[in-house]
């Protein structure tokens, strides 16, 4: 294994290490609920933001202050804050971006167990036109970590941690178009892992490790296309799907060309437009990340036609909706953009992953039953 | 017709405009209640909507996407199609989604109304600025799509019984909590909801509250309990189990057990009607959605249930874990700790839900709320 993917294969094991790491050494450091919060106000406050992940740890003590069907993103988060021992004493603050009542209990509950933490807590508006309302909140979030943080967050600090980002983004894009060109040569878990990576670490730093995995691309060998079945995945908010899961469907010979998925395409998409006030420009990415999103109200974006269209510009042959389960914010969804799917006649499979165990045989059984009906059609 | 959800900050205008509303939570509860929820709910499974998701959802889209053909069979719940619709995030998020598949469904406009959530630092006066400008666009968002100007005079009107409703009821609501044995129970008062949302803002709904208060000034007089030979009175979180509502009043009433009150009765439905002017409507909504119990972090309604538990002299608390309404749930094991391990309330939860009768199991409340008002009993007998 290269030393590109025992590093992003470290990180997506032990994703706060690099924090960690961080803070001995004196940097501050400041969690982030998902999803699409404007980390270049934290950039550019001199700290380092992290996106809070799903633990891999069962969760124990954390079910005697969250119901076990709430998903397992906040559960699991709740049970580490409660646990007192990854998360203790790691943030300098912590960013509530409210878009979702479940995310908004855990952290309040979080919050309660993290007393030394301070919280700063963001509405982000889930109707897409609400553009004032969001910068009027960013403002006050930005004055919040000003005084947090004991930073004055500048215009020009904005401006060059947009800058920063917009460049991550854009090589994180670039993998995503390697991918789509090449079926097969970035598998889905590489892509997560790199997603992943760029939530919890320095974007510097991230931009050189996507600059090595591109210089190790060029070494790879193309997979032959014979026997691949091209896919499209979407769902999954706010956490990665288990690399089991992808692990299976690529096993499968099923090849990822694309994807929605927040530690994926969804995290990276669009760009903060330059030439706009930063605060202004980060309000209207933060309220329209690039692509449609069920948690937003959205008349002019329709996450359904968005990927009947996304499946044609990339070849897929199928989708498969990866949904969380409880994920009300996706569940409510599902059934029209199935719908939508098929009526354009693309198939699609339903996954619904869990926190806790996941019956992988039976998972492996429709993943193979949907990749030979998509063979067979071909 | 419009259809709405959450909280009810489009009743006033809508009324105040003739335009009839259906209010689908409420659609909900109410075929529930009649046990003819399943229709709708088959008609949603069968569409692939998932049962985690909140069921009032699933029973809104059962009714939209029900067969055309089959349409002789509904009889009673068969209703028009919405021309636009409004939903009201009052701390759930879920409404969004709910509106946005209405609105795909139906092919019609929708307004999503929020309101500021009430986080620590988020001060009342700057969650009131913020929903004003929102309150404002919602008005001109249904001139607009309805073809026709607000009256204001008439929405003042409107308001003003919306004030004296309220006052009613929540004046009739006290003075039977008061009362020992009580004079109505919670489930009592779940009932007595319809008249806000169906006849919101009018003057029968100022009539109906009237001799409600009358019939418990009568009851309080004669001293004649909702429940025969109250042993205990309690505090009931969440909403109610709509299809075993009839059920759960009995159990309760049958162990001697009168459940007094709970935020889904009184911290909904414009329920501060000192604070409604009706000459200032918009602020008064605006107030109104602000201050609603969902809208607010625990430790809020932590302090309120104390101060019920001392005005009512309750015993204990009943939680009802509603499956698929996290925003009336979410709270509860926080809630429970600090009130029972804390302050020596004790409380049981049981699982149900609002509106899907398969999440309640009857026997395991049973065996619960029994062991709750053992328990009471016993303290009291320790403390006489």
């Amino acid at each position: 294994m290269s030393n590109v993917l025992e590093r992003l294969n470290a990180i997506r094991e032990d994703p706060y290490a690099i924090a960690r790491e961080k803070k001995a050494e004196g940097m501050k450091i400041v969690g982030i609920t998902p999803m699409y919060f404007p980390e270049e106000l934290v950039h550019a406050a001199n700290a380092l933001p992290v996106i809070l992940q799903e633990s891999n740890q069962l969760i124990t003590l954390g079910l005697g202050h969250i119901y076990h069907y709430f998903c397992g993103f906040n559960r699991s988060n709740v049970d580490l804050a409660v646990k007192k021992e990854v998360l203790e004493g790691l943030f300098d603050a912590m960013i509530v971006s409210d878009l979702c009542l479940q995310t908004r209990k855990g952290a309040d509950t979080m919050r309660r167990h993290m007393p030394t933490t301070p919280f700063i807590y963001v509405q982000r508006p889930l109707e897409a036109t609400r553009v004032t309302l969001t910068a009027k909140r960013l403002e006050k979030c930005r004055r919040e970590l000003e005084a947090v943080l004991g930073e004055k967050i500048t215009d020009q600090a904005l401006e060059k941690s947009i800058a920063i980002f917009n460049r991550n983004r854009d090589l994180l894009g670039k993998i995503d178009q390697i991918r789509n060109e090449k079926p097969g040569i970035v598998s889905m878990n590489e892509m997560v892992s790199l997603t992943m990576a760029s939530m919890v670490m320095p974007k510097e730093e991230h931009c050189r490790l996507v600059e090595e995995f591109m210089g190790e691309l060029q070494t790879r060998k193309q997979v032959p296309e014979d026997n691949q079945v091209k896919l499209f995945l979407s769902g999954h908010l706010c956490q990665a799907v288990k690399p089991d899961i992808l692990g299976l469907i690529e096993n499968l010979n099923g090849v990822v060309v694309g994807d929605d998925l927040y530690t994926g395409y969804r995290y990276f998409a669009g760009h903060v437009e330059s030439g706009l006030p930063p605060m202004e420009a980060l309000a209207r990415h933060y309220l329209n990340p690039g692509l449609p999103c069920t948690t937003t109200a959205n008349v002019e974006q329709n996450l359904a036609q968005y990927l009947a269209a996304q499946v044609g510009k990339r070849g897929a042959e199928g989708v498969i909706l990866l949904v969380v389960m409880f994920c009300e914010a996706f569940l409510v969804q599902k059934p029209l953009i199935s719908h939508i799917l098929q009526e354009a006649g693309i198939p699609v499979l339903y996954l619904e992953t869990e926190h806790e165990v996941v019956s992988l045989e039976s998972m492996q059984t429709r993943i193979q039953a949907f990749l030979e009906t998509l063979k067979s059609k071909a | 017709v419009a259809y709405t959800d959450g909280y009810s900050v489009a009743f006033p205008i809508l009324r105040a405009m003739d335009i009839p509303y259906l209010y689908n939570d409420a659609f909900g509860a109410t075929t529930c209640c009649r046990h003819e929820e399943k229709q709708f709910l088959e008609v949603s499974d069968n569409w692939g909507f998932s049962r985690e998701i909140c069921t009032y959802v699933r029973n809104t889209m059962g009714s939209i996407l029900y067969p055309k053909e089959n349409w002789d069979h509904l009889k009673t719940w068969r209703v028009p199609r919405p021309d636009l619709i409004v939903v009201s995030m009052d701390g759930c998020s879920t409404l969004v989604q709910w509106g946005e598949a209405m609105r795909q469904h139906c092919n019609v406009p929708l307004f999503v109304h929020e309101s500021t959530y009430l986080w620590e630092g988020v001060s009342e006066d700057e969650a009131i600025e913020e929903a004003l400008p929102v309150l404002e666009e919602l008005v001109t968002w249904i001139e607009g799509v309805v073809g026709f100007r607000l009256d204001w005079d008439r929405l003042v009107q409107v308001m003003g019984h919306v004030k004296e409703a309220s006052r009613l009821r929540m004046e009739a609501m006290d003075m039977a909590n008061r009362a020992i044995p009580a004079a109505g129970t919670f489930f009592d008062w779940g009932a007595f909801l319809a008249g806000m949302n169906y006849l919101f803002g009018t003057e029968e709904s100022t009539e109906l509250y009237g001799e409600l208060l009358e019939e418990v000034k009568e009851r309080v007089r004669k001293k004649e309990g909702a429940v025969e030979n109250e042993r205990c009175r309690l505090y009931w979180d969440s909403i109610i189990p709509w299809p075993w509502l009839s059920t759960v009043a009995r159990m309760f009433s049958e162990l001697g057990a009168a459940v007094i009150t709970g935020l889904y009765v009184d911290q909904c439905w414009f329920q501060y009607p000192e604070r409604i002017i009706p000459e200032k409507p918009l602020e008064s909504i605006a107030d109104a959605v602000t201050f609603h119990f969902g809208n607010r972090p625990v430790e809020h309604y932590i302090k309120d249930i104390i101060g019920r538990c001392r005005e009512y002299s309750l015993d204990g608390i009943v939680c009802h874990a509603t499956r698929t309404c996290r925003t009336y749930s979410e709270d509860q094991l926080e809630l429970m700790e600090l009130l029972s391990r804390k302050l020596g309330i004790p409380g049981v939860f049981f699982e149900g839900d609002q509106a899907d009768r398969t999440f309640y199991s009857h026997a395991q409340t049973h065996t619960r709320v029994e062991a709750l008002v053992e328990t009471i009993m016993a303290q009291k007998e320790k403390r006489e």
